[in-house]
């Protein structure tokens, strides 16, 4: 008795794994699909053309208008120097300074401006 | 942080579709709006690519992606009340079916009505634990990449990948018994 009931459990067993693996022989088998040939063109054709996305540089122009103020304060100090009747060796030496520092910034100012005119 | 998926959109899309297209026919079980429902698919993708993160893979993303879409189809279908279609019922008929029709022609037809019932129970499961047995099963995906697909703990993925198997194992064999008995019937009211 008790044999037969143990038997009857070792086949439902056996039932239910040979179900199991059925299943999952019917699970992994890939499902067909068909697709047209022209769906990836669609889909890609649906989505906007990515835009590149430029990072706009924000530029202040204070250091411009330093420059250009700092300019005409050099030249108005070249200017009164000149004038100035002390001639000596510590004038010469503001004087050249002056000119110096002048022309630095009048290059830097003119390499500024072709810079900023070429990324615009 | 936006991250560039190499190559066009349309690249992209042709190396993907048949993953999406397979993955989208499990889990709605039927090919109605099939296109249209790979196509959201890729746009949802389009979309999302500026969050997309480099360290999943676009598959991953996409049977995330997919896996919402079939949720949205379903919930469209209880919305309008729709039955459930088998895949193998559209395809053909059943007579068509038959790769070989002579020598284990009845085997063939058993086999291909049992395919049937298996995709019909399927469409009995939960969302979350037929995408569990489409990832693991046809899409031979690991605990790790559905947990990741999905959102959900490993263990919780494989607790839904078993309790599934055992839902579709009692469905098949509560219908296989049922039409057995049915069967019985119709040859005892012959006699």
């Amino acid at each position: 008795m008790q044999d037969e009931s143990m038997k009857s459990a070792e086949s439902e067993l056996d039932e239910e794994r040979r179900l199991d693996a059925r299943v999952v022989r019917v699970l992994e088998r890939v499902a067909e699909v068909k697709i047209s040939a022209d769906f990836a063109a669609r889909v890609a054709g649906l989505v906007p053309a990515r835009r590149v996305m430029r990072e706009s540089v924000r530029t202040t122009r204070i250091g411009y208008w330093v420059m250009a103020v700092s300019l005409v304060v050099l030249v108005a100090a070249m200017v009164l120097v000149a004038a100035s009747r002390s001639h000596g060796t510590v004038g010469v030496l503001v004087e050249w300074t002056l000119c110096g520092e002048f022309v630095g910034l009048a290059m830097w100012l003119s390499i500024w401006r072709w810079r900023s005119g070429d990324a615009s | 942080m936006g991250v560039e998926i190499d190559g066009s959109f349309e690249q992209v899309v042709r190396e993907h579709q048949a993953l999406v297209f397979r993955t989208l026919l499990r889990l709605t079980g039927s090919r109605e709006h099939l296109e249209d429902l790979a196509q959201d698919v890729f746009l949802r993708l389009y979309k999302a690519l500026p969050g997309f993160r480099g360290e999943a893979l676009v598959s991953t993303y996409l049977y995330r992606i997919a896996v919402n879409v079939a949720q949205d189809e379903w919930k469209r279908r209880r919305r309008e009340d729709k039955p459930l279609v088998s895949i193998s019922d559209e395809v053909s008929e059943w007579e068509d079916r038959l790769e070989h029709p002579d020598a284990n022609a009845e085997e063939q037809l058993e086999q291909k009505e049992f395919e049937g019932l298996v995709e019909e129970e399927m469409q009995r499961l939960s969302n979350v634990e037929r995408a569990v047995l489409v990832l693991y099963h046809q899409e031979e995906r690991t605990y790790e990449q559905i947990s990741l697909a999905l959102g959900l703990p490993i263990g919780t993925v494989r607790t839904h990948l078993h309790r599934g198997r055992k839902k579709l194992r009692d469905g098949i064999a509560a219908r296989q018994a049922a039409d057995g008995r049915r069967h019985a019937g119709r040859i005892d009211e012959e006699c």
